[in-house]
């Protein structure tokens, strides 16, 4: 557990100081199977740490985290990200969380072939529901540290998945949320993506928010008085 | 005559002052043989007449069906008149009766005797939770397959029981006076409960327990999808159904119920986090303000619900519309998901839960937006962690010394904030007020407070109460219960923690799990372990004192009820005891229609004069303190 903590860290504290760099704020989802680890990686990316026996998450959990882009130096992005529970009783909560996303991460375990088979299915609800053009789709095999200890645990070849993502048009990742392997990488290029998409439609972070407040008032589609289907 | 003593004490302590009250109960059997109560009326009272509807108990040791219980004969046609017969019956029977339950007690020396290594059905508790087609869906202890058998055995009962058509069923397996295993079902169709008990708690304290794990599936599913998820298949399997995480609290739950202290389950009231009145003014009009900024712009019956909570579950303070309230079981639910759940809540983590409040609305959602209040480690950290102490805000001043804790860690539960919405949509909404919230409490300082009132509280020191080891008191109005501060160097004074194995209120039958116990552990674990058998000797003693003076029920014999119990070993010293110290335990139930007083004297204190002086004081204290004590209306918009 020797992790260093990783530079994006150090510039998201200098960002505070250097306010005249553009501030765009952009909202993600995670999104997959109960326990591939999509908090793990949530946690791995804000607080660079990793905790082996996490309690799953009921409902889903609201973070922050400010990166610095590599390649624009002057581009802050703030993700606001939701961590929804796996868990098949809340799916009928997880419109509300992918609405209005500007990017969606949708994990699976490497281990576990039917997690990847329920990643798909988040994939097709996306593209029917969201429309691609609008959302930055990130597909992320974790738990890799698992197949490097022992070879014959992976279930889901990286090549198959690759190519899925690709057919598809999704960025793709092999990660590791307890090593910490690809998580910094990911958030990066998916800033990089949405800031390529939308960068240049949402100038500020007083503008991002309120039509965020706006789409919130929108009547739901789904009953509001029942969680579950 | 009988009722005459407690009639007494309702509403005019004072007037008792002079009044030599334990002269007029019998002097109380000393140098018996076995412990035994304090009031001891087996000679006036040679054979305890017991009210009819109980007559059917055979004396000797058998297994008998309590099918006549009170509840299900009052549910009957003539409910107010049987109510009202009842009612006197039991005021006739007061005394004897009083006796009768006392005498039950020394029955928990025999049955809590150290056995062998509990096989894995042996425990002295345990919980099933089955439906109604005979599935298992959750055991306490047990692999499904031991416990498959005793399901079918359960489902055969609770099937006689609905052929005779009754609202609460329990059995007991007694033998002579004393109960030596006491059986509730609770049959909520399609799901049923039953709970074994071999601790001689109440037919009304298992039936509440039951009700709280009932409550918590509804919490997760909401009546109407369990109901839906049966009428589909009467043979559902839920455990499919259920998650982990609905195990993991099922287990915690169980756990806290049978292992832990938590006085919620025996009083019904949440326990309150003592603050001054100015604090929780402060908090109150912070989150008032908060709501009716028009700035906020939030529509109304966005905002349901808002609650401050400190760790342990302490109520600091209640946002709520008028005329509406939540029930006890709903915050206990969700005070124990908050803190079981999300101890591992990050700072800045937020929230977003939704949770079917079973007491509120059974069939729907509300959402509950979490978020933990900020921690400030002690400013910038002198080299004497005294002074750091000293120079904080002083929260509780005179109502208690605040504890020099140098090692606030912050891995510590902190208190949380819970906004609660019936719009799934709200939570940036909430989110807003709650930012708001937080940060003019943390402005003013009112976090800190907060958090370290939690963790210090009031001690006896604070209490002009003379020999009184602990005590609960309960303010019927507000629902709500305080106690002193359980400290960790407090806990191992008490002496009864030195002949753990030996205690009456041993719990060695339910430590199969907790190997590390009898390992190389350090100190500060070993030291874990006796706080936490310490704290589940109290419960069982508060469980104790308080079922001595209610009937099976639940309900109080009388308006207002004052007992003593007194467990006391005179007897030379066992075998391995080391110098045999003599247990002497004086302990006091006084039931009031506005208070409950729990109490426990030090050990080797049997001046029941004292002990009844030191009562005094403390209700007197206490609702001197009311506003400090308790959350009386909350914010009221």
């Amino acid at each position: 557990m020797g992790w260093v903590k990783s530079p994006i860290h150090k510039r998201a504290h200098q960002n505070k100081r250097y306010n005249t760099a553009t501030m765009l704020q952009f909202k993600l989802v995670l999104l997959g199977d109960s326990s591939v680890g999509k908090s793990s990686i949530v946690h791995r990316f804000v607080k660079d740490s990793f905790d082996e026996f996490r309690e799953s998450t009921i409902g889903a959990a609201f973070l922050s985290q400010t990166i610095k882009l590599e390649k624009h130096p002057d581009v802050t992005i703030k993700f606001e990200i939701w961590d929804t529970a796996g868990q098949e009783r809340y799916k009928s909560l997880a419109p509300m969380y992918y609405r209005n996303a500007n990017a969606a991460l949708i994990v699976y375990d490497v281990t576990q072939p039917g997690s990847l088979v329920k990643a798909q299915s988040w994939v097709e609800e996306l593209k029917n529901k969201v429309g691609d053009q609008d959302l930055v789709i990130c597909l992320a095999g974790n738990k890799v540290d698992i197949c490097d200890e022992d070879a014959t645990a992976r279930e889901v070849q990286r090549e198959d998945a690759q190519l899925y993502a690709q057919e598809q048009g999704l960025l793709f990742y092999e990660t590791s949320a307890k090593t910490g392997a690809g998580v910094s990488a990911i958030f990066q290029e998916i800033g990089e993506r949405v800031y390529q998409k939308k960068g240049m439609e949402v100038p500020s972070s007083t503008q991002a928010r309120k039509p965020l407040n706006v789409e919130l008032q929108r009547p739901s589609t789904n009953d509001s008085t029942s969680c579950c289907s | 005559m009988v009722g005459e003593p407690h009639e007494d004490y309702l509403d005019a302590p004072k007037s008792r002052a002079k009044s030599p009250v334990p002269a007029r109960l019998s002097p109380f059997a000393s140098g018996v043989t076995e412990p035994t109560t304090s009031v001891d009326f087996a000679s006036s009272f040679p054979a305890p007449p017991r009210p009819f509807f109980e007559e059917p108990r055979p004396s000797s040791s058998s297994v008998y069906l309590d099918l006549a219980s009170e509840r299900q004969s009052v549910r009957t046609t003539h409910q107010d008149l049987e109510h009202e017969l009842l009612q006197s019956m039991r005021s006739l029977d007061l005394m004897p009766k009083k006796h009768a339950v006392s005498n039950e007690i020394p029955s928990i020396f025999e049955g809590c005797a150290p056995e062998t290594k509990p096989l894995p059905l042996h425990h002295d508790k345990q919980f099933f939770i089955m439906s109604s087609a005979g599935k298992p869906i959750y055991t306490m202890h047990g692999q499904d397959e031991l416990v498959m058998g005793l399901m079918g055995i359960i489902h055969t009962v609770i099937n006689y029981f609905k052929l005779h058509d009754t609202k609460v069923h329990s059995i007991v397996n007694s033998s002579g006076s004393s109960v030596k295993q006491r059986f509730v079902f609770l049959d909520k169709s399609p799901i049923i409960l039953m709970a074994m008990s071999a601790r001689e708690e109440s037919t009304n304290d298992l039936l509440q327990q039951l009700d709280f794990l009932y409550s918590y599936l509804i919490s997760t599913l909401s009546r109407k999808q369990l109901t839906r998820l049966f009428s589909k298949r009467e043979n559902f399997d839920l455990r499919r159904f259920l998650t982990d995480s609905d195990f993991q609290n099922l287990n915690h739950i169980c756990d806290s119920i049978s292992r832990g202290f938590n006085p919620e389950f025996l009083l019904g009231a949440l326990r309150c986090l003592p603050l001054r009145k100015s604090t929780r003014q402060i908090i109150d009009n912070t989150m008032l303000a908060q709501i009716q900024d028009p700035g906020t712009n939030v529509g109304r019956g966005t905002l349901l619900y808002g609650l401050i909570v400190a760790p342990g579950g302490q109520l600091c303070s209640v946002l709520r519309p008028r005329g509406h309230t939540l029930h006890t079981t709903d915050l206990h639910l969700l005070f124990s998901l908050v803190f079981n759940q999300f101890q591992g809540l990050q700072d800045d983590q937020e929230l977003w839960l939704p949770i079917c409040f079973p007491k509120f609305n059974s069939s729907g959602f509300l959402h509950c937006y979490i978020r933990l209040l900020p921690h400030h480690a002690s400013k910038p950290r002198p080299a004497d962690a005294r002074s750091t102490v000293s120079h904080s805000q002083e929260p509780l001043d005179s109502l208690s010394q605040i504890r020099n804790r140098t090692d606030l860690s912050s891995t510590r539960l902190r208190p949380a904030l819970v906004l609660i919405s019936a719009q799934k949509e709200s939570f940036f909404a909430l989110k807003k007020i709650g930012q708001g919230i937080i940060d003019e409490l943390d402005r003013q300082g009112i976090t800190n407070q907060i958090s370290m009132a939690s963790d210090s509280g009031f001690t006896m020191a604070d209490i002009p109460a003379k020999f009184v080891h602990h005590f609960i008191y309960k303010s019927k109005r507000h629902v709500q219960y305080v106690m002193p501060h359980l400290g960790p160097l407090a806990d191992l004074s008490f002496p009864i923690i030195d002949d753990d194995s030996r205690s009456t209120f041993s719990v060695e039958g339910n430590q199969d799990n907790r190997s590390e116990e009898n390992g190389p552990g350090a100190a500060s674990s070993n030291d874990k372990t006796r706080q936490k058998l310490y704290l589940q000797k109290l419960m069982s003693y508060y469980t104790h004192i308080r079922n001595n003076a209610v009937s099976d029920n639940g309900k109080s014999f009388n308006n207002s009820t004052l007992t003593f119990i007194k467990w006391s070993n005179d007897q030379p010293s066992l075998e391995g005891l080391p110098s045999g110290e003599p247990i002497n335990v004086l302990c006091l139930a006084w039931l009031t229609p506005t208070f409950e007083l729990l109490l426990i004297c030090n050990n080797g204190v049997s001046d029941r004069n004292t002990a009844l002086k030191s009562a005094k004081n403390i209700v007197d204290w206490c609702r001197k303190n009311e506003h400090r004590l308790f959350v009386s209306n909350g914010a009221i918009f």
